[in-house]
């Protein structure tokens, strides 16, 4: 099956599984795409993008497990990310997060928020990210390493 | 932090990982929950305690989870409000539910402009009637204050009385003279009746114009000749029902209303249709209005 409603084929399971786990999912999904986009507005733009994609998978994607199925919004949001990010404007840098998130590479902020705070393995950052393993974990090594600065909430 | 078996259906497949490449330093930050869970075989383990020794502490390690809290509970404060999460769940609605939700969005946009155009109709008619209003206020013509002709012509009868040479600004025995006068007076702004002689046992002292700012008084000046009593006989434009009501009374056909004051009597009658007549004096209200008749008829 594709796209759940647009092709006239309705699957009310898959509708459930959207409105149900997908949703839940989106969350994360927004939280990682703010620490990319450092703008609200936009990162809800990215989930949208993604989500537009996942959409035709849905079928296969019900029957992955959270964090497998996690992985793959996380990829598919990342390449949303990578087709919308110089068009976007940054919310104001007052916001302790903005401000955090701005003293850090987008490779080093996004290997924080993957492991750290949507829980996926540095394995599967990694994946997410199109970076070999070392590579994401010296990322998420700065990342950390600046997070012993961290202070605020936004 | 959970971490995931590398067998777990969906995941693509493992990268290969060693950690002889990371610095030491890197190797701390790299695998700083991992260590502390107890997760990293004995060979890391041992790497990561020597690791640790140079460029780390045991606080460093607290600090890190206090921080690494604060952090995620910082995030968590980001999620989707409702209208994101409608903007998703539409992706996989049903054609019967698409055209519900299509319908309600277009009733609510219908709703939302129908408000807008209101709101700027009356935002643009309060402003045109606001900006009318001080238009007016500033431009248009000034209203003229009431004129309380009741109690302004009994001062002004009283004041006369007291000095009954001072204040005519036409003194004349000459009832002729006093009518052109009144008739040839420029700017009295309404008709008034000429008034005719007296008659035996009264004398005609002369006329004056009051102007009031609100009204101009035509004033003629009578003196009994038996004790030089003063009667006064105003007329100005106006109409009898704006007096207060009283007694009304007729003589010889002319209808008049009375009243008194503690000095003077006075009747008011309807001289013309648009011209009021007051005679005051101290006669009572009857012979006042006689002799009215007598000068106005």
């Amino acid at each position: 099956m594709g796209d759940v409603a647009s092709k006239g084929s309705f699957n009310e399971e898959l509708a459930i599984f959207f409105e149900g786990k997908m949703c839940e999912e989106a969350d994360f999904a927004y939280r990682a795409a703010y620490a990319w986009t450092l703008s609200r507005q936009a990162a809800f733009t990215c989930v949208q993008w993604a989500y537009k994609e996942l959409v035709s998978g849905l079928e296969e994607l019900s029957k992955l497990d959270t964090f497998p199925l996690r992985q793959r919004i996380m990829k598919t949001l990342w390449q949303s990310f990578h087709k919308f990010q110089k068009t976007h404007k940054v919310d104001p840098g007052k916001a302790p997060l903005v401000q955090f998130f701005s003293s850090m590479s987008l490779e080093a902020r996004s290997a924080l928020v993957l492991v750290d705070v949507c829980g996926l393995t540095p394995h599967g950052a990694a994946v997410v990210m199109g970076l070999d393993e070392v590579q994401l974990r010296r990322e998420l090594a700065q990342g950390r390493k600046s997070l012993m600065n961290f202070s605020g909430m936004d | 932090m959970s971490n995931l078996p590398a067998d777990q259906p969906g995941l693509e497949e493992e990268v290969t990982y060693s950690h002889s490449e990371l610095k030491d330093e890197e190797l701390v930050y790299a695998h700083i929950v991992e260590y502390q869970n107890n997760e990293l075989d004995a060979t890391l383990t041992e790497r990561y305690r020597q690791s640790l020794k140079s460029h780390g502490s045991s606080e460093m390690l607290q600090k890190f989870n206090q921080t690494r809290g604060s952090f995620q509970v910082a995030l968590r404060n980001h999620s989707l409000d409702e209208d994101q999460l409608h903007g998703l769940r539409v992706l996989v609605e049903d054609d019967v539910a698409r055209a519900d939700h299509e319908a309600a969005d277009i009733r609510h946009l219908g709703e939302t402009e129908f408000k807008g155009r209101f709101f700027r109709a009356f935002s643009l008619t309060f402003l045109v009637v606001l900006c009318a209003a001080i238009g007016w206020y500033f431009f248009g013509p000034k209203k003229k204050p009431a004129f309380d002709a009741l109690e302004t012509l009994v001062y002004e009868a009283v004041v006369m009385e007291e000095d009954p040479e001072g204040r005519l600004q036409f003194p004349s025995n000459n009832m002729t003279e006093v009518r052109e006068y009144i008739g040839n007076y420029a700017g009295l702004g309404f008709k008034a009746p000429l008034p005719d002689n007296p008659g035996p046992g009264y004398v005609v002292d002369g006329a004056t114009i009051i102007d009031y700012e609100v009204a101009r008084i035509v004033t003629i000046q009578f003196s009994q000749a038996v004790d030089d009593q003063k009667l006064f006989l105003f007329m100005y434009e106006g109409l009898l029902k704006q007096l207060p009501k009283s007694d009304t009374g007729k003589v010889d056909g002319m209808v008049y209303r009375a009243y008194s004051d503690d000095r003077v009597n006075i009747v008011a009658w309807q001289a013309s249709e648009t011209v009021v007549g007051m005679m005051i004096g101290r006669n009572g209200a009857v012979e006042l209005a006689r002799f009215a008749k007598k000068v106005t008829k």
